[in-house]
């Protein structure tokens, strides 16, 4: 055999370095220290929800995806429309409905903090949620007439997020900065 | 009961803690058996309990459980539903008048009435299973959540699973003898 054996895992004998300055995993980043940075990442904390409103949160549901198949009449037939989720403790204290508490299955409308509004949506009340955040899975309320099934159908998590954050280090996208106001909707 | 001796018993065996609710099981029945479009033969179940934040929750997989001691079967006037192969019940479509006394006897909610004026549900897929495959809910299972077999064959991924993990029926105080068992 001819040539010069080059390890390729620890056990032939690679020497196992990182390309950090310090060829080691970095905790504290002397890089990031130099260009102004935390070198050792410390919490922020997210905004206060303001008082009456919610965080809008936004996540999947198993059978759809994105906002491409909620048209689809055997998957919309399996989940037709989303819900917010509300969390119990919350639902019963909620401003506005006072005289009749909110139910799972109430129609809502979600109004953000800049006006933008969405729904109706049915609510659920769940305990599983915490108590400052309501949750609507994406790819629903669509408004476009060519989608004959899914249109007018949820609230659009999307025609919520009017405000998002940007992480300063490395540029990703928070978009779970948005509050929201829960109303009843007109019937 | 007359009927209970069978030399192949076949079950299905729904594990809890594998399941995510996806819902796959529910779609693979409807496109293997043509299941209408407000009809379904399996669905799932998410219980929770406690409050936020301390729960805890099950999802199921529901369908018909082929009881060994099936009301549907004793209710039945006409003599639509059976046991048949297996232990299993089935509806025999020509003998079914729709009248749902099998509706209203079933205490899982395992029927419902198709467009075309027979009683359906779940057939533990035996079109498949007679030519030796597994049923459509449990090859479609993305978790592997479901297992499908005869309770009678000790070597059966049903009987394995029975025999390692602790496992409970749905509503046993009814006294069907359900054979869909659930894993906790």
């Amino acid at each position: 055999m001819k040539g010069k054996i080059v390890p390729v895992c620890e056990e032939e004998g690679l020497e196992l370095l990182f390309g950090t300055p310090s060829e080691k995993i970095e905790l504290y980043s002397q890089a990031l220290a130099d260009a102004g940075f935390d070198p050792l990442p410390e919490f922020t904390p997210p905004d206060e929800v303001p008082p009456g409103m919610f965080r809008l949160l936004s996540g999947r549901a198993p059978m759809h995806t994105f906002g491409r198949t909620t048209n689809n009449r055997v998957l919309g037939g399996l989940m037709s429309e989303n819900e917010v989720w509300i969390n119990a403790r919350a639902a019963r204290s909620l401003a506005g409905f006072e005289e009749k508490p909110l139910k799972s299955g109430d129609y809502v409308m979600l109004v953000n903090q800049d006006g933008a509004k969405s729904g109706p949506v049915k609510a659920k009340v769940t305990e599983r949620i915490r108590g400052d955040a309501v949750y609507l899975v994406h790819g629903f309320g669509h408004t476009a007439k060519g989608l004959s099934f899914s249109r007018n159908r949820g609230a659009s998590d999307s025609a919520l997020t009017t405000r998002f954050k940007v992480d300063p280090v490395m540029g990703g996208t928070g978009m779970n900065v948005n509050f929201v106001r829960i109303s009843r909707a007109e019937a | 009961m007359l009927f209970k001796n069978y030399r192949t018993r076949y079950a299905m065996v729904m594990d809890t803690r594998r399941c995510v609710g996806c819902q796959t099981c529910v779609l693979a029945c409807k496109a293997e058996n043509g299941v209408p479009v407000n009809g379904y033969r399996d669905w799932i179940v998410t219980e929770t309990k406690g409050e936020f934040p301390h729960l805890s929750m099950e999802i199921r997989s529901e369908r018909c459980m082929h009881c060994t001691n099936a009301p549907c079967v004793t209710n039945c006037p006409t003599g639509a539903s059976h046991f048949a192969k297996g232990g299993t019940v089935q509806i025999d479509r020509a003998l079914c008048t729709g009248c749902k006394a099998c509706v209203a006897a079933c205490p899982y909610g395992a029927r419902y009435v198709h467009p075309d004026g027979y009683v359906d549900k779940c057939s533990f897929c035996m079109h498949r299973v007679t030519k030796g495959a597994s049923t459509a809910c449990v090859e479609g299972c993305p978790t592997k959540a479901l297992a499908f077999g005869d309770l009678n064959d000790p070597s059966s991924d049903v009987a394995r699973l029975l025999h390692s993990r602790t496992s409970k029926l749905l509503s046993p105080e009814e006294g069907t003898e359900p054979n869909l068992y659930f894993l906790v």
